[in-house]
């Protein structure tokens, strides 16, 4: 079995046998590592998000100079394009290139009005978001992206700090004080969402 | 090693928990696969292109290069002949207005020589500045009316033309009409023309060459060469190439008639007897001895060559301490006639214009040498001899002008004497009297010029100057 640079070697020769050996060397680690990114991933999304990862690798798979491991270098790809998508989502969510539809008029063709799903969660969701990987989620989407980005990769994608430190271009030591620094910041926003979400729960209802 | 923090304990539960939902890893997609091996190969290959070497290119672009070369050849063909019938009508109009030229400087030139035209083009130098020549190939006009009166010219005469027939020819009439003549125009003006229109300019020419080579005949005992002067680099009109074979190195036409193109004297175009011509007004004595060429005479003053040598060490270093800025006064020149004007050109463009003087002057002339007390002539013998010569060979003149390097003014009042033996003239009186025998027999045949030029009028200058080649 060739070794990684003799892949990468083959790749940037453009031989398709080597290109079908990467994908299948590093597609699934690249999909579990997408579909932890978000909690609302499916797996269609983490496809997406691959795929549209896989193509960037191949328009600029002469730009890797082999300095860190392959799959590091996919996986901050990935995480680049995993924000991009939710970006896309969340511009369409808010109406964007969408046709906008009237609730309140009837359906010229049944005379019934629409019935869209709502934007909150679903009820088993809701339960579900009670739950710490919930808070975890929605504590992460606070972050800034220079903390998000590390965090993804040390503890979904399993980096070493020396791995960080090669991926990212940080000396080890300013690795690990910004990891410090992002955990302390994660921990404060986590520990605001729960107080909120603990007032809610604790809130008497009216009929109490 | 650091304690695990509590939210660090969650990130990992929850990335647990979201790689427990992903399941059992996935497969890529085959419809994706797809996409990136296309991507790949788009992208993997770089396409190169064969070098083609230029045969291939050419049989690959053949119809771009001949549409190319076509569209060439059509553009010159266009515009071609349009420049080129451009540039024929700009060196038509510069012919004329050369040629117009000439027609001023002529007109200026007769002023000064009472009607009389200068015997050559290389006489109207300084009203021209420099001889014009026909633009369209770079050959000096045929003048044809030297020595002619322009009081007794026709209308119609021809003074100047064009050299070659290049579709036409620029023909300068007397009466100062300029026009390009068709060839068949001129010939007519030709026929009108006295005979042997062109050939007589030419004639003027041969004149001066033969003659200078007679006289060094002559001279048998001449050890040296004789120098023959440059034949005039004007072309022959049409037809006159067989009359010109029949003269080479002749003086005499058909009639046998001697030609002195630097008198000018003999009328008509260039010397030929001509009907409306004025008759020679040289004085005998010249005419009947020798011409000076039409372009003039050089001469040297060898009076100061001949001053006594420096009598002592302290001459000679009086000689070579006080060198006095002293401008260089007919030294070198050169004696041009026509009829009885004279002019003199200095060695550094001055000229003197004069006349020959009347008999009676000559007698007044010739005392004021001697009073001069010149050892180099012999006053009381030549005073004799000279009057007694002036109907034999010796002329008297003088020439005034302004000396353009001491911008002062000059008079030259000095004597024509033939220089020739086999005339029976004799030259003796006015022989340098320290001039070897070599000297003498190296001279070439001429005019020898003697006299007193006056500088500034102050400045008296011996002159004892004698023909030399050019």
């Amino acid at each position: 079995m060739d070794s990684e640079a003799d892949l990468l070697a083959r790749c940037r020769l453009g031989e398709a046998d080597a290109w079908d050996e990467l994908f299948d060397l590093h597609y699934a680690a690249a999909g579990r590592f997408v579909f932890q990114l978000s909690p609302d991933f499916t797996h269609e999304d983490a496809e997406e998000i691959c795929q549209e990862a896989f193509l960037s690798v191949v328009k600029n798979i002469n730009s890797f100079n082999g300095d860190s491991q392959f799959q590091t270098w996919l996986f901050r790809i990935a995480v680049n394009k995993a924000r991009d998508y939710l970006e896309k989502r969340a511009a369409a969510k808010r109406g964007g290139g969408q046709t906008i539809v009237s609730l309140q008029a009837a359906s010229p063709e049944n005379g019934l009005t629409p019935d869209p799903p709502a934007n909150l969660p679903a009820p088993d969701e809701f339960l579900m978001n009670n739950e710490q990987s919930s808070l975890v989620h929605e504590s992460l989407s606070h972050l800034s992206e220079p903390c998000r980005e590390i965090i993804a990769l040390r503890y979904f994608g399993d980096l070493s700090y020396e791995e960080l430190s090669t991926t990212l271009t940080l000396n080890p030591k300013t690795v690990s004080s910004r990891l410090s620094k992002c955990l302390d910041h994660l921990e404060e926003i986590a520990g605001k969402i729960f107080m909120r979400e603990k007032q809610v729960f604790s809130r008497p209802t009216p009929g109490q | 090693m650091e304690p695990e923090r509590k939210i660090e304990k969650w990130l990992r539960a929850y990335a647990k928990k979201r790689r427990a939902a992903a399941g059992e890893p996935s497969k890529m997609h085959p419809a994706m696969r797809r996409i990136l091996q296309s991507e790949v190969a788009r992208l993997g290959r770089p396409e190169e292109k064969p070098s083609l070497s230029l045969w291939q290119l050419v049989r690959q672009e053949w119809a771009w290069l001949a549409g190319f070369a076509l569209v060439i050849f059509f553009t010159a063909t266009l515009f071609l002949p349009a420049l080129s019938s451009a540039k024929h009508k700009v060196q038509h109009v510069t012919a004329m207005t050369r040629l117009r030229l000439i027609d001023t400087g002529l007109q200026l030139a007769a002023e000064n020589n009472n009607g009389k035209l200068p015997a050559s083009l290389n006489d109207l130098t300084n009203e021209l500045g420099k001889i014009p020549s026909d633009p369209r190939d770079g050959k000096p006009f045929v003048y044809v009316a030297g020595g002619a009166t322009l009081d007794d010219l026709q209308t119609n005469s021809v003074l100047a033309y064009s050299p070659d027939d290049q579709g036409g020819r620029a023909v300068l009439f007397a009466d100062g009409r300029i026009d390009m003549e068709t060839p068949a125009e001129f010939s007519d003006k030709a026929k009108d023309l006295p005979t042997q229109l062109a050939l007589r300019s030419r004639e003027i020419q041969n004149a001066k060459t033969p003659e200078v080579t007679t006289m060094a005949k002559n001279e048998s005992d001449l050890s040296e060469p004789m120098t023959t002067l440059p034949p005039n680099p004007e072309e022959p009109a049409p037809g006159e190439s067989q009359l010109m074979a029949s003269t080479t190195g002749v003086t005499t036409n058909t009639q046998g008639t001697h030609f002195f193109g630097g008198f000018g004297g003999v009328g008509g175009f260039g010397g030929i007897p001509h009907p409306a011509a004025s008759p020679p007004r040289v004085p005998l004595a010249i005419a009947a001895n020798q011409a000076l060429p039409p372009q003039g005479q050089f001469y040297r003053n060898i009076a100061q060559q001949n001053a006594s040598p420096p009598n002592s060490k302290a001459d000679l270093l009086m000689q070579s301490i006080v060198v006095q800025p002293q401008a260089v006064v007919l030294v070198n020149f050169q004696l041009q006639q026509n009829g009885n004007a004279l002019r003199v050109v200095d060695s550094d463009g001055s000229i003197y214009v004069g006349s020959i003087l009347p008999t009676n002057t000559l007698a007044q002339n010739i005392p004021s040498q001697a009073e001069n007390g010149e050892d180099t002539l012999k006053p009381s013998q030549s005073t004799d001899q000279s009057i007694g010569q002036s109907t034999a060979g010796t002329l008297s003149f003088r020439v005034t002008g302004l000396n353009r390097t001491s911008q002062q003014n000059v008079i030259f009042d000095g004597n024509l004497a033939a220089v020739s033996t086999a005339n029976g003239i004799n030259n003796t009186t006015f022989q340098p009297r320290q001039q070897t025998a070599r000297q003498q027999q190296s001279l070439p045949p001429g005019y020898h010029v003697t006299g007193n030029a006056t500088v500034g009028g102050t400045n008296q200058i011996n002159i004892d100057a004698v023909p030399v080649p050019q």
